[in-house]
């Protein structure tokens, strides 16, 4: 079996993933989906169509929400690459805590997709309104239904930072 | 006349042989075959609880979680009666065991209304139905049985762990068990206490023979809600399914199957392949008995390594026998049969062909449903590693002993040598309830031995390879006497028989002679009041996989039903609310749920113009299935180019004594959304001999912006649990048709409804 190292177009790329600098052996054109999950082992990004359309994918780039089934590997070099198990700080608390107080999944397997959506959202907009919100939202797909439940958390996670803004 | 009798006989017969299983006190469904190995030093009670050194809680469920939260609602049954504290509870999945067969989903299965008589010849059919059970594996999480089938023995088995908890500290404390109680975890015994944590290795020899079960009014957990034990994990990404499985040394697999019905590998051009980067084989699939097909697998290190490399393969395949098939001549084929007056009759009364026949004034209309696929988000997938003493297999399915069955027969190796892990799954809907994948995987696996490989299917794979919901019409015809009211009801339906597919594909002889209560569910066994009904079905056979489909045939006859007794109602001139009470007098339970619905919609009532100052319009539908009568109000309007827009769906529902209220408008959420999405968009097209889908920009899912507001209505009741996760699909498309109705005075007859035409009438 040859060392597909020595093989044209792979190469070891360091993505910067989680805050933390990771070797990925992959061919530039890999998507970051199959790079995370099969090379970094964050199996918590999901792989739901490969095309873009469902958003179980979903990561943030340098901040931005990115479907990472369809990002090539070589295209997010020198950036920031935030999965759901690295989503920390204020925004990414509210939501979580609002995802369970709420209790919006279901079978779940959509759900680390849909909270970086809206944590972007979020990150951008503090008070979205449902526009907003089905603006963010509308690329992520459930098929267990629970899109009532997620307007609801992220409602209720803006209005909890709202507070600890209004109250700091 | 005769055989038809003997048939429905047949079956029941085989079905009251299950009855009696089911009578078995659960007591005999506390202990496994094999003990339980639940981890972490946890110390199994019976074949459902374990208790660790620290107190924790595992309760081990037979039952598939795959989002309708039946790990949470088992979890409280059994922590219910262990007195044991919430926050202290885990759920894993159990292993295969017999004491897990659902006998819930069994009996069931049965049709209602059978035309009994003793026979000749029914010993044969109580065979064939046993070994199809057998074959299929029993079992089973669907049709939504699970609560219903744990409800006693769940119960029985927290009460009996915490006899033998408390057994154990009476002796310790050297008081009679009578001075112990209970509470959050700790046995106080007299004037001492224990942890249940620091009993249970003494507990675990001791018997408990005088348990009875909680009186309902006492319920501390059941009946109030509960979140979600596994919320933490998802939130977290943490949560593992089947294919988040990773394996020291694993490989990936993608694979290509036949594309058309009936097709095979004919030559694979393997050159350049096997020496791409990271591809460690190219595996030639012969497919099985088990609906998995033939096709090509490429192994690689990683998927999408296997997935290039299999892009880059030069496959052909056989003709398919069925390339000219496709839907506008299905649907043809389905018309003549529903036309026809030949069907097998699941009920019939009062000589309602004959009323009908008689009649001067017949309401006469044809509906039609198309086929649908399930699209769980997850894709199908299952990790195989063939050791040498046996196989070691990572999935998710509905029918776990069915799963193992068919690796074990993949690998022509006894059930006994294969060890299964079952994970949460991401999404099930029925269609894991089909073991096709993991039989595939095995067939994969096999090719690298000692080598643990993922199959993974592309969303492609999963759309043009799943076990579709039959497409189906149903001519339905009502006779009405002067005052307009029914005098007698015909419904003649076709399509695909689900039961009969899948007993053909384990080549269970006779499986032509019996009935599926699944292609005519819906029709005959509503709980409406007619002075004569025949409900009878044609089996239409077709190459087109079909299966099961969340709430199965409900899903298509309560949109033909409801939207027809909708028609007769305005026939009859008389509200669409007050002549389903009519007809409900003798059903006060179902009644109530119709009224509940009508109330928190306030049906009657003016509805505003939307927000774009259009028309909005009101429908309803009221369903019984899988024991439990859900009642939908929809508030329907049309968009631009006359989209159909639902605004708000009202539901009420009774499925008995609420477990977990929060986790019944969970399933009520879920399932107005799985139907909308259906009923809106959801079309299987056949073209060419294969099914015309392919990812979500073609089988097109509703979004969040879509997705109406939902009011759920539990109706209260003091009943034993019913059915939660289907009943309410059915009711969704024949509200919102009625909606459209009333709306724009044109009755749709064929789903999805898309966009509305222009009112021709």
């Amino acid at each position: 079996m040859t060392d597909r190292n020595d093989l044209p177009g792979s190469a070891p790329f360091m993505l910067n993933i989680n805050g933390a600098a990771v070797p990925v052996n992959a061919s530039a054109d890999t998507p970051l989906l199959w790079a995370l999950r099969h090379d970094v082992g964050a199996t918590g990004t999901r792989f739901g169509c490969g095309m873009a359309l469902c958003g179980a994918c979903t990561v943030h780039v340098d901040g931005a929400p990115v479907r990472s089934c369809s990002t090539a590997v070589r295209t997010v070099v020198g950036k920031q690459i935030t999965t759901i198990e690295g989503l920390t700080g204020p925004v990414a608390d509210a939501l979580r805590q609002a995802w369970t107080t709420v209790d919006v999944a279901q079978c779940g397997y959509c759900q680390s997709g849909q909270i970086m959506s809206a944590a972007a959202l979020l990150a951008t907009t503090p008070s979205p309104t449902d526009a907003d919100i089905d603006a963010a939202m509308d690329g992520n797909v459930c098929r267990c239904g629970t899109y009532p439940r997620i307007r609801a958390a992220i409602k209720a996670a803006a209005a909890q930072l709202s507070t600890v803004r209004s109250s700091a | 006349m005769r055989r038809r009798t003997f048939l429905l006989a047949g079956l029941g017969t085989a079905g009251s042989l299950f009855v009696g299983w089911s009578l078995t006190p659960p007591r005999q469904r506390l202990r496994p075959s094999d003990t339980p190995q639940p981890g972490g030093g946890a110390v199994p009670l019976n074949g459902w609880v374990a208790v660790g050194p620290d107190g924790r809680v595992t309760v081990m469920s037979p039952k598939a979680e795959m989002g309708q939260g039946i790990h949470t609602a088992l979890a409280m049954l059994v922590a219910e009666e262990l007195d044991c504290a919430w926050s202290q509870v885990q759920v894993v999945h159990s292993g295969v065991d017999r004491i897990f067969n659902n006998i819930a989903a069994i009996v069931d299965g049965l049709p209602f209304h059978e035309d009994l008589d003793g026979n000749a010849g029914v010993r044969a059919v109580r065979w064939l139905t046993a070994k199809t059970m057998r074959e299929m594996g029993v079992m089973m999480t669907g049709g939504s049985s699970s609560v219903r089938d744990v409800w006693d023995t769940a119960r029985l088995a927290g009460a009996t762990a915490r006899a033998q908890l408390v057994a154990a500290a009476a002796a310790r404390a050297a008081v009679p068990a009578s001075q112990c109680r209970t509470d959050g975890g700790v046995v106080y015994a007299g004037a001492q206490q224990f942890t249940y944590g620091s009993l249970v290795n003494d507990a675990a020899s001791r018997r408990a023979d005088d348990v009875t079960l909680r009186d309902p009014k006492h319920f501390r957990l059941v009946g109030r809600d509960a979140t979600r034990l596994d919320a933490d994990a998802t939130v977290r990404g943490t949560a593992r399914y089947a294919s988040d499985v990773r394996v020291d040394g694993m490989r990936y697999a993608a694979v290509a199957m036949a594309p058309t019905f009936g097709s095979t590998v004919q030559h694979v051009d393997k050159t350049g392949v096997v020496s791409r980067d990271g591809v460690r084989a190219v595996v030639e699939l012969s497919g099985g008995k088990f609906g998995h097909l033939p096709g090509v697998a490429v192994i690689a290190d990683s998927w999408w390594q296997a997935k290039q490399a299999l892009a880059s393969l030069t496959i052909e395949w056989t003709p398919s026998p069925h390339a000219s098939l496709g839907s506008d001549g299905i649907m043809q084929q389905l018309r003549t049969a529903a036309a026809g007056t030949d069907g097998l009759p699941f009920r019939s009364y009062g000589g309602a062909r004959d009323v009908v026949a008689d009649s001067t004034r017949v309401v006469d209309a044809t509906y039609e449903a198309p086929y649908l696929a399930h699209a769980t988000m997850e894709p199908m997938n299952t990790t195989v590693r063939v050791n040498a003493d046996g196989a070691e297999v990572w999935t998710s399915t509905q029918v776990a002993g069915a799963a193992r069955t068919a690796v074990a027969a993949t690998l022509e190796l006894p059930d006994e040598q294969i060890t299964l892990h079952q994970h949460t799954l991401g999404g099930g809907f029925g269609r894991r309830l089909e073991v096709d994948y993991v039989a595939q995987a095995a067939e994969i696996a096999k090719a690298l031995p000692g080598v643990a490989v993922q199959t993974i299917w592309s969303r492609e794979d999963d759309l043009q390879h799943d076990f579709y919901r039959p497409a189906t019409v149903t001519r339905l015809r009502a006779a009405l006497d002067a005052n307009g009211a029914v005098a007698g009801i015909v419904t003649q339906s076709a399509g695909q028989s689900p039961f009969q597919a899948l007993s053909k594909r384990l080549s269970i002889p006779f499986a032509a002679y019996a009935p599926d209560k699944t292609t005519a569910e819906g029709l005959f066994d509503q709980p409406y009041e007619f002075p004569a009904l025949h409900s009878a079905h044609t089996n239409v056979e077709l190459p087109v996989p079909v299966g099961s489909w969340r709430s199965v045939g409900h899903s298509h006859q309560a949109f033909c039903f409801e939207s027809f007794l909708d028609e007769l109602a305005h026939e009859a001139k008389r509200d669409p609310l007050q002549y389903r009470a009519q007809l409900l007098a003798a059903h006060p339970r179902a009644r109530a749920v119709l009224d509940a619905a009508a109330k928190a919609s306030a049906w009657g009532t003016p509805l505003p113009p939307t927000n774009d100052g259009q028309p909005q319009a009101r429908g309803l539908a009221l369903h019984s299935s899988f024991s439990s009568t859900a009642a939908a109000v929809a508030e329907v309007s049309l968009g631009a180019d006359r989209r159909v827009r639902v605004h708000r769906v009202v539901v009420a529902i009774d499925c008995g004594l609420a477990v977990n209220p929060n986790g019944i408008r969970q399933q009520v959420e879920g399932s107005v959304v799985y139907a909308l999405s259906a009923a809106l968009y959801g079309d299987v097209r056949i073209e060419g001999g294969r099914a015309a889908v392919h990812n979500f920009n073609d089988y097109r899912p509703l979004r969040l912006s879509e997705c109406p507001e939902i009011t759920t209505i539990i109706v209260p009741s003091a009943q034993t649990p019913s059915g939660v996760g289907e009943p309410v699909v059915p009711v969704v498309a024949p509200a919102v048709g009625n909606a459209l109705f009333a709306l724009t005075g044109s009755r749709v007859r064929a789903l999805p409804f898309g966009a509305m035409r222009e009112a021709t009438s």
